[in-house]
């Protein structure tokens, strides 16, 4: 059981670390976060928690 | 993102993948005015308030079939092979547990920590409010959710201990009602202060940087921002569609390029009014709204220019309760600048751009312009102005040719590392370039 709590420990850890590299709320290997945000449209929105059931090629990018 | 989305619109089009955009823009429709441009036919999520906390721009992931994030940070050049390795690995069904930010904000989802007694919670609510005001009521946020949702930002922001992205965000909803008809005139500056404490406290958060940029200093600019607008509404209007067209009128600042050289005076030009005989506007028939967009470096420590260095933004709203419009046939509004002694501006004499060929019309008029304090220790940090504006009253009204005074204090930031702009080796000027962002 300990040990299961230690690994559990680092695993975390090790996802923490992650996080800081890429973004705050990006964990490799990790489910995406549940955050929602609209479209640019403002018709609609999307919970990046819930992208499944298929591959996504998410893009964080600006115009410029 | 052109690059990506050649890669993978076939992988979608075949219903094999997902094509998900999330942009770290301030306004929404440039970036639906580019989406149209470009044909991308994927949702593009909006997210101005860096709720993702990536610090830099692009950041391209791959996510597999259960939702969990595989491939963190893929290459751009190696695009097809990444998008092979997505699809065409067995991902093993273990993966580290899900990480949520709290509140997950948009879903409403709290902890129970106070509820809206804490400043965190209630700042996070608002956000949520701001962000899905369309989504929610089919409409903009009001001015009574501006000013709700401002309030719980400004708490947030001054608590002790909170992040410098509670900072940042007091400024994207700053300007958010700058751009809205509610606007205060002090929001364009109150937000760039935001924006700038926010990135002296975490100096390698670019896409905060970036929000900057894009109304400072040329010698500021990685690269023009908005450049591409005017050939996107050419494109698709050629193409036989209606384009989106921007709600905010664009900047000089906005369209203009990065730049390595130093403003300077091109010709000792003549003061329209040197004994300053014109009539004053005293009766306020032109409101005048002043921001100082201040070069980034000093929050890094890099100084190679003199902190100081800034686009100066002017914006001249005639007044609707008077029905003042211009006098356009009388001629243009022009602003004559005075810096104090040492400091750089290419003109003294400005002349703003005239959108309306009409002989009278009561448009907003923008003009931005820069300055560069000397090296070493500056003279002084305010500017004189005077502008100079032929206006009518009522549709048939007398036109008159009015001035107005002004000054602007330019802050002169210190650099965090403590090195002067007076220890900067002279000719070091540069574009304040960074090759992380963007």
């Amino acid at each position: 059981m300990l040990r299961l709590a230690v690994i559990a420990g680092l695993v975390l850890l090790a996802a923490s670390d992650l996080r800081a590299q890429a973004a705050d709320i990006f964990a490799p290997n990790a489910p995406l976060p549940r955050l929602e945000l609209p479209t640019i449209d403002g018709k609609r929105s999307v919970d990046l928690g819930e992208l499944t059931g298929k591959p996504t090629l998410l893009i964080q990018f600006a115009s410029w | 993102m052109p690059v990506w989305y050649d890669a993978a619109r076939e992988l979608a089009a075949q219903g094999r993948l997902r094509i998900i955009g999330i942009t770290e823009e301030q306004h929404a429709d440039r970036c639906r005015l580019y989406a149209q441009w470009k044909g991308y036919d994927f949702p593009i999520l909006w997210d101005p308030f860096n709720l993702t906390g990536s610090s830099a721009v692009p950041l391209v992931m791959g996510i597999d079939a259960a939702g969990v994030l595989r491939l963190p940070r893929m290459d751009v050049r190696r695009a097809r092979e990444e998008l092979e390795t997505l699809l065409g690995t067995s991902w093993p069904a273990e993966h580290l547990p899900r990480l949520d930010p709290f509140p997950a904000v948009g879903l409403e989802v709290t902890r129970d920590e106070g509820g809206a007694a804490n400043p965190r919670v209630a700042a996070d609510r608002a956000l949520g409010r701001l962000l899905f005001s369309r989504v929610r009521n089919a409409a903009p946020p009001s001015r009574e959710l501006f000013g709700s949702a401002l309030s719980a930002l400004e708490v947030y922001a001054a608590a002790e201990g909170a992040p410098a992205s509670a900072r940042f965000r007091l400024g994207v909803a700053r300007r958010l009602r700058y751009d809205s008809p509610w606007r205060d005139p002090a929001d364009f500056q109150a937000s760039l202060d935001d924006w700038y404490a926010a990135l002296e406290r975490e100096p390698a958060r670019y896409i905060w940087r970036r929000r900057i940029q894009q109304w400072g200093p040329r010698l500021d600019k990685p690269y023009p921002f908005y450049d591409w607008v005017e050939s996107a509404l050419v494109e698709v209007r050629a193409r036989g569609e209606e384009p989106v067209v921007p709600s905010v009128p664009l900047t000089g600042a906005e369209v203009a390029g990065g730049t390595r050289e130093i403003p300077r005076r091109e010709a000792q030009e003549v003061h329209p009014d040197p004994k300053g005989g014109l009539p004053r506007d005293t009766e306020g028939l032109v409101h005048l709204e002043t921001a100082v967009a201040l070069h980034t470096g000093p929050t890094a420590g890099r100084v190679r220019v003199p902190p100081g260095t800034a686009r100066i933004h002017l914006v001249l709203r005639p007044d609707r309760e008077h029905s003042v419009h211009w006098g356009n046939e009388a001629g243009p509004t022009r602003l004559w600048i005075e810096v104090p002694a040492g400091w750089d501006v290419r003109h003294n004499l400005w002349t703003f751009p005239l959108t309306s060929k009409a002989p009278t019309s009561s448009e907003v008029r923008r003009l931005d312009f820069e300055v560069r304090p000397p090296l070493g220790p500056p003279s002084g940090h305010r500017l004189h102005g005077t502008l100079f504006y032929p206006v009518c009253l009522g549709d048939d009204g007398v036109c008159t040719l009015l001035a107005q005074d002004f000054e602007i204090e330019v802050p002169l930031p210190a650099s965090p590392s403590g090195a002067g702009p007076a220890d900067e080796a002279a000719g070091k000027e540069g574009a304040g370039d960074d090759s992380s962002g963007g």
